[in-house]
């Protein structure tokens, strides 16, 4: 993996939690980075059987965003209710025929197909509340069946300027799409884990347009009944200005993918080599957090 | 074996076109890179002055509202509402021209260039500027040098807002002082990162905010760029190890800067791999990226030498087809082959362009001209094939099956979609098809059309 600014910065977040804890999954890779700052909210729930040999249906990528920490991600489906198609079955044995050669075309298809049958047909609304709040009750409903693991996006976070004013819109965002998720789940919510994590931190100086630019550190926001919350998890490397990353970020002190690491180890007993080797390849998981509840 | 004339018009064109015989002579192909053809006359593209005085207007509208003197902002909203319609009537335009383009490869390199140096058009006003951009920062020097494109499109008011350079203000100059306002490094960076050095390429934080400082002076007001003395940093800055300005501020310094990062040795890697990945895909061979590199830094960015070195190579021509047709290639491939003209979208509303392409292409994976960042779409084929992008395309085929398609003969579309690229396993399925619609949209959703 050649050493991006969009690489590093996803490989080095500090982390400065709030409240409670989640986790996030299967071969990620940091390496291509498509698309500025995004909050990728991740869920887990519960003890899976067998995550060696994940099934691809119980994984989802919900929405129609490309999320960096899932490229890379066979073991993932993007999908939104919307998304649904009604074929004939002489269409699907037709498409069978003809994706047969093609490997990248014949799993896409035969998912959507699967998919198709169990999506119901409710239009998902751009407006930035109800956008979040379909795809976290689409992702919980999800999660109630076989699925275990979920991802979607939440834009608004790249705030080069007027931080003021789109921070507090993105944060909305994202409680509604915990709070949707926690209702959702009802009973299951116990078993969850929400992490809420971005690619990017900001520099700690405002910037000449009142917003903040790519930085290195940054935090990540835990919930869920399977955390052990209301703390905060970090090493505070302080404000000053010797104690800033080359004199503008916020000194990361932490790998979020560590979180992620023990979060996997703790809800679905992966092992730590192969966490390190496998599913965030190169990531040492260091010492047990110890967040989970 | 399939003919050179085919992967011409598949993988460095838009596709085939009924009663259309594609060229394979490179130089045939390469004198149309340069040449404005009919499709391009025939469907300009509205003059930046119509939309300037829209814009002049919203923003009247903007500070009566915000004043209190109008009370609401009615009258911004209806200006908006005119500024998406006329970004749908240069979409519709963008469609035409590549519709009746009689070298695709001028208009496949154009939207090269386009994605190279994205402007995401996000809300009314840079949906404005971004036609503007193509037309005459970009388009102009498809068939130019790197240079000059690098200069247009760093200095046009589409990059300038998109990537927050009309907020950088050098903070020891005089605005700066006076309005207690500082540097953005949004623009600085992605020149060197995205637009010529590249990620990997030689260049250290401390060249982005020198680069920066360099670039401060550069804005915006009513009538279009304009380069603002009193925002520019003094003194003079360092870039790459060669030292720039200093003395009374000057665009020419930050021209000069430009053409130089242009010509950087790790631009032209980049840009030479870009274009490899771009067309051919996979990860671009060592040996074609130097060759293509070394005629680039021969000729000072001459990108008509740098497409020749791509095209000469046999690589270019060899058989499979790698790379997944991005939505817009697949929809006007899917649209020239089923025999659609820019004349036939003569008659399609700004509501019929957003309903019948632009949300079917947002569905695809590609909401057109808004791509996610800077670094715009994806080149890996699995960025395009997922479970939902994939039924986006069924669908929409579908539907144009529906809408156009209906008494044409599977077997007769097959040929005029793919001529001799067809597959023995497409040929057997669309003869095996139950209906003539299913069989002609088996023959668009097929991966043998789908990819280039």
């Amino acid at each position: 993996m050649t050493l991006s600014r969009r690489a590093l910065l996803g490989r080095s977040l500090a982390l400065g939690c709030s409240a409670a804890a989640s986790p996030l999954v299967t071969p990620v890779t940091f390496a291509a980075a498509p698309g500025d700052a995004r909050l990728v909210v991740i869920v887990l729930r519960g003890a899976l059987a067998d995550i060696p040999g994940t099934h691809t249906r119980t994984a989802f990528a919900v929405g129609c965003e490309k999320l960096l920490l899932l490229s890379g991600d066979a073991e993932f489906s993007s999908w939104s209710p919307d998304s649904a198609l009604n074929l004939s079955p002489q269409a699907e044995l037709l498409l069978n025929v003809i994706y047969e050669s093609d490997p990248l075309f014949q799993k896409a298809a035969m998912q959507a197909m699967e998919l198709s049958d169990l999506t119901d047909n409710r239009g998902m609304s751009t407006r930035r509340g109800a956008r979040a709040e379909a795809l976290a009750s689409f992702a919980a409903a999800r999660l109630t069946e076989d699925s275990r693991i979920a991802a979607f996006s939440l834009n608004g976070w790249d705030t080069h300027a007027n931080q003021a004013n789109a921070l507090p819109r993105a944060l909305t965002e994202l409680r509604v799409a915990i709070e949707t998720l926690k209702s959702g789940l009802g009973g299951n919510w116990e078993k969850t884990l929400v992490l809420g994590l971005t690619e990017f931190g900001r520099t700690v100086r405002e910037n000449g347009s009142r917003g903040t630019d790519h930085g290195t550190g940054g935090a990540a926001i835990f919930a869920g009944g399977a955390l052990n919350g209301k703390r905060v998890f970090a090493d505070w490397p302080g404000l000053g200005k010797h104690e800033l990353y080359r004199d503008r970020d916020l000194m990361p002190t932490a790998d979020v993918r560590a979180y992620a690491g023990w979060a996997l180890r703790g809800l679905f007993g992966l092992s730590a080599s192969k966490i390190e080797r496998d599913v965030f390849p190169g990531l040492d998981l260091g010492r047990d957090p110890g967040f989970l509840a | 074996m399939v003919r050179r004339s085919t992967i011409a018009a598949i993988r460095f064109g838009y596709g085939l076109r009924p009663e259309e015989t594609p060229d394979a002579d490179l130089n045939v192909l390469l004198d149309g890179i340069g040449r404005v053809d009919r499709a391009e006359r025939t469907f300009p593209v509205a003059p930046i002055k119509a939309r300037a005085a829209l814009m002049a207007e919203r923003r009247e509208a903007r500070m009566e509202a915000r004043d209190g003197k109008s009370g609401n902002d009615a009258a911004k909203k209806k200006i908006d509402r005119k500024l998406r319609t006329q970004a749908m009537v240069d979409i519709k335009t963008v469609f035409q021209r590549v519709l009746d383009s009689q070298t695709g490869l001028r208009e496949r390199l154009t939207a090269f260039w386009t994605d190279h140096f994205t402007v995401a058009a996000n809300g009314p006003v840079l949906s404005a500027l971004v036609p503007d951009l193509i037309e005459n920062a970009i388009r102009p020097h498809v068939a130019g040098n790197f240079g000059d494109m690098l200069v247009a499109v760093s200095t046009h008011p589409a990059m300038l807002v998109y990537l927050n350079q009309v907020q950088s203000v050098g903070p020891a100059s005089r605005a700066g002082k006076r309005r207690g306002r500082g540097l953005n490094e949004n623009l600085a960076r992605e020149i060197l990162e995205l637009h010529t050095l590249g990620v990997g390429g030689a260049y250290s934080q401390n060249d982005v905010r020198q680069l920066a400082e360099l670039l401060t002076g550069l804005s915006v007001d009513n009538t279009g760029f304009v380069f603002r003395r009193a925002m520019v940093e003094p003194g003079p800055e360092t870039v790459l190890g060669k030292r720039y300005g200093g003395g009374s501020p000057s665009l020419n310094d930050i021209h000069e800067a430009l053409h130089d990062i242009a010509n950087h040795p790790d631009s032209a890697r980049h840009l030479a791999g870009k274009l490899i990945t771009h067309f051919v895909g996979g990860k671009p061979p060592e040996d074609w990226v130097e060759k293509m590199a070394f005629t680039y830094r021969q000729t000072g960015g001459d990108l008509m030498a740098l497409y020749k070195v791509l095209l000469e190579d046999q690589r270019a021509w060899e058989m499979p087809l790698r790379k997944v047709k991005l939505p817009f290639e697949f929809v006007v491939s899917a649209l020239r082959a089923a025999g659609v003209t820019g004349k036939g979208l003569d008659a399609l509303s700004p509501r019929d362009i957003r309903n019948e392409l632009m949300e079917p292409l947002a569905a695809m994976g590609q909401p057109l001209f808004r791509a996610g960042g800077p670094d715009g779409w994806p080149e890996a084929p699995e960025a395009w094939i997922t479970p939902a992008t994939l039924a986006a395309r069924l669908r929409w085929s579908g539907k144009l099956v529906d809408d156009l398609l209906k008494d044409t003969d599977p077997r007769q579309f097959l040929q005029t979609a793919l001529g001799d690229a067809a597959s023995d396993l497409l040929k057997f399925a669309v003869d095996g098809s139950e209906s003539r619609t299913e069989g002609v949209a088996l023959v668009l959703v097929s991966p043998d059309f789908n990819r280039r």
